[in-house]
């Protein structure tokens, strides 16, 4: 085997085991810091169990899931075509775009009060939330991914006689899809992260609201197991949307 | 973005779907909402308000002047964690396969997800909000320096051994100059970054700052200065991406 | 004329997840002092390989490279390489200040040399404000400015466009003319080759091997041993280029 592959084995079992010799002698409070027992300890006793914060750890996790991935859909599904329509036709680009910018500028976060105010505290206003931070970078990458489309393409299909709706189904739409991808794995990214922001500050149930609550509580090992799902569900979600990615631009783009 | 050397009449086709927005933004506001949505001339009364007046007891130049605080000190911390590991990563091989399982755990936890933990540790201090920060600052710092560095063309690394250059002047005199614009698109990343955290770590729990302010108007409620305080927060973050453009001018001017 | 270089049955692969390719398959030649030697090959062959291994960046497999007198080498790279946060002043003196040569000998040094490839009065510019042809001058000017014995050039002028690849040409044979070098010089380029070269080793496409060596002496010295400019539409030039191609 690599020496390499060996490191990047060894070194995280490594990690692990000083980190649990350190919980085993005290030397870390577990008050604070948990360790990998407790952690495992705590996962297993959680997921069936609605202590102490009302919801079983699949009941949060189902939560937080759902409300990202709608406001996400939500915001793929009108962002992207939005996207590509703007980078398509100058007219809409040139009605859109000068309200988008200023749009862009307002941090996601920052909608959370109004949010609150319009539609009260709720699922529908946390997938608000994450629909706003998704729908910047969704449109953003579309409208690029269209304007770098490469002229010679358009060009040929022109050629050969193509309508400009053929040409924008055939030529354009394939040709950005690289760089919508681009946009829609920022958007998840992003709403992910707002959506922990909208579960802390109001919510009843999710994920980041049980680390919330959890930290209220002075519950470390909570905090830490759900960063660490929060995480790997972070993670995992992505490695789909780049799988997803990869089966639907199989071929190659000759630059 | 517009560039400032338009001609007027674009200027003026730019601005109109703004001043079209603005004007259904009045109506709703007058006739529809007004209790959830603040007018466009009481959001501009209330800006003129906070730059004269004190709210929650203090000045806005002291609010912004906090976020801005928080945000620059963990900036620092985490760049200057950051950008030499992602260096040193990029640099020797087995550092990298050592480190690198540990530290996309690391990342693929939402930096917001640290706020509970940094709850339990440094309640609602300041401490606590630099933590987050610095957090937020660290992966793209090392992502992009790392990045820099494994790109760097190997002919002139080459070059520069053949030249006589021995490995610590190679690294200063060759990989770091070649890997500075990276470097500093991985800067430029994380500040953006922090600022979005700033507010989300600002609207969970702080005393003061625009984050503060914009969930301060939420709670009692005043929708002008919820929107007020987004509108700064948007004037206040674009100036700082400018900041950061015409500073990579200078910083790397051979590009 | 005594050798400067010995190649004898190098063997180089490389090996990577898919396998391993053979890249030098025994080869076997000599490099005598100040000539200009030409070293002929289809793209991708190795020739850049066999170049790097000279220089010491890569290892071998089997056989020996061996290297009389001063390991000082110059080596000038395909996609020129110069450091483009440095002037062109800064980038040919580096090699000189790595040597630790005193400030006012190394300013000496390097002006003549900035001169020498024809870039007076460009000092202070950037990579990025100068043309390709120039970029490739302050790439050849930097390995001259350390006085190596030996120049290798990986296909120079390969990334340029024809007039200045000829320009370029010319330009280099009066510079080896003037500086004495020995240098070794990798194309793929048959016509590049006859205008250059003393002497051209063609190798074959992967593993490269030799295929055959042509010595090239026509036009080249005058009666006083002046340096000639070849006719690249002469007979001489034009039986050669047809021999080259149909070998290729």
């Amino acid at each position: 085997m690599k020496k390499t592959t060996l490191l990047t084995i060894l070194s995280p079992i490594l990690f692990l085991f000083i980190w649990q010799l350190l919980r085993w002698f005290n030397i870390i409070n577990p008050y604070y810091i948990p360790g990998p027992s407790d952690l495992i300890h705590t996962f297993i006793f959680k997921l069936f169990s609605t202590k102490p914060d009302g919801s079983t750890l699949l009941q949060h996790t189902f939560s937080s899931l759902m409300t990202s991935l709608t406001g996400f859909l939500l915001a793929v599904g009108v962002g992207v075509p939005l996207g590509l329509f703007m980078g398509w036709k100058k007219t809409i680009d040139k009605a859109v775009r000068p309200i988008f910018d200023v749009f862009r500028q307002i941090p996601s976060p920052s909608w959370i009060p109004f949010s609150i105010l319009w539609f009260g505290i709720g699922v529908f206003q946390r997938g608000f939330i994450v629909w706003q931070s998704a729908f910047v970078p969704a449109v953003i990458n579309s409208y690029y991914g269209i304007r770098n489309v490469d002229e010679v393409y358009v060009n040929v299909a022109r050629v050969f006689g193509f309508s400009e709706n053929e040409i924008f189904r055939k030529v354009y739409v394939p040709a950005s899809l690289p760089q919508v991808f681009t946009g829609v794995v920022t958007a998840y990214g992003i709403s992910w992260f707002v959506l922990a922001a909208a579960e802390m500050l109001a919510a009843t149930d999710g994920l980041a609201y049980m680390i919330w609550t959890a930290s209220r509580l002075g519950r470390s090992d909570l905090i830490v197991l759900g960063m660490l799902l929060i995480g790997f569900i972070g993670a995992g979600l992505t490695t789909v949307i780049r799988r997803v990615e990869r089966y639907f631009t199989k071929y190659e783009t000759v630059r | 973005m517009i560039s400032v050397k338009l001609p007027k009449k674009d200027i003026m086709i730019y601005a109109l779907p703004i001043v079209g927005v603005l004007l259904f933004w009045y109506i709703l506001a007058t006739i529809f909402y007004s209790e959830v949505l603040p007018t466009p001339l009481n959001v501009i009364r209330k800006i003129g308000y906070l730059l004269t007046h004190e709210v929650a007891d203090k000045t806005l130049y002291r609010h912004v002047g906090r976020s801005l605080f928080r945000m620059v000190t963990g900036l620092v911390i985490g760049i200057s964690l950051g950008v030499p590991l992602g260096i040193f990563m990029g640099w020797n091989r087995y550092f990298e396969s050592a480190i690198k399982p540990l530290f996309e755990t690391f990342r693929m936890i939402p930096s917001l997800a640290w706020i509970p933990l940094s709850v339990l540790f440094f309640g609602t201090s300041e401490l606590g909000k630099i933590f987050i920060i610095s957090i937020a600052a660290f992966p793209p710092s090392v992502l992009n320096s790392w990045r820099g560095v494994r790109l760097v063309d190997p002919d002139m690394v080459t070059a520069a051994k053949i030249l006589g250059a021995k490995d610590l002047t190679i690294m200063k005199s060759v990989v770091l100059p070649a890997a500075l614009p990276s470097i500093f698109a991985g800067v430029q990343y994380a500040v953006s970054i922090s600022w979005m955290c700033i507010l989300a770590a600002e609207l969970v729990a702080a005393g003061e700052g625009l984050g503060f302010l914009t969930f301060y108007g939420m709670e009692i409620p005043d929708t002008s200065l919820i929107a007020a305080g987004m509108l700064i927060i948007g004037v206040v973050g674009f100036t700082i991406s400018q900041i950061l453009r015409y500073l990579e001018r200078v910083i790397a001017p051979w590009k | 004329m005594s050798r400067k270089i010995e190649i004898g049955n190098l063997s180089k692969s490389f090996t990577s997840r898919s396998g391993s390719v053979q890249v030098l398959k025994e080869i076997s030649f000599e490099v005598f002092e100040k000539e200009f030697l030409v070293i002929l090959g289809p793209g991708g062959c190795g020739k850049t390989t066999l170049l790097k291994i000279i220089v010491g960046e890569l290892g071998f497999d089997e056989g020996r490279v061996n290297i009389r007198g001063g390991k000082n080498i110059g080596f000038v790279f395909q996609s020129f390489s110069i450091f483009p946060w440095m002037t062109v002043h800064q980038n040919v003196e580096f090699g000189l200040k790595m040597r630790n040569v005193p400030e006012q000998e190394r300013r000496e040094i390097t002006s003549k040399y900035i001169d020498l490839v024809g870039l007076k009065g460009f000092e202070g510019y950037y990579p990025k404000q100068i043309s390709g042809g120039m970029k490739q001058r302050v790439g050849i000017a930097r390995m001259l400015a350390i006085s190596p014995e030996i120049m290798l050039m990986d296909n120079p002028f390969g990334h340029l466009d024809a007039q200045t690849k000829y320009h370029l040409e010319e330009e280099l044979l009066r510079i080896w003319d003037a500086e004495r070098k020995t240098v070794v010089f990798v194309t793929n380029d048959i016509e590049e080759a006859i205008f250059l070269a003393d002497r051209i080793i063609l190798l074959s496409k992967l593993p490269a091997e030799i295929k055959e060596q042509f010595e090239v002496s026509f036009q080249r010295r005058g009666p006083n041993g002046e340096l000639l400019r070849r006719s690249r539409t002469g007979d001489k030039f034009l039986k050669l280029r047809k021999t080259l191609t149909e070998v290729f």
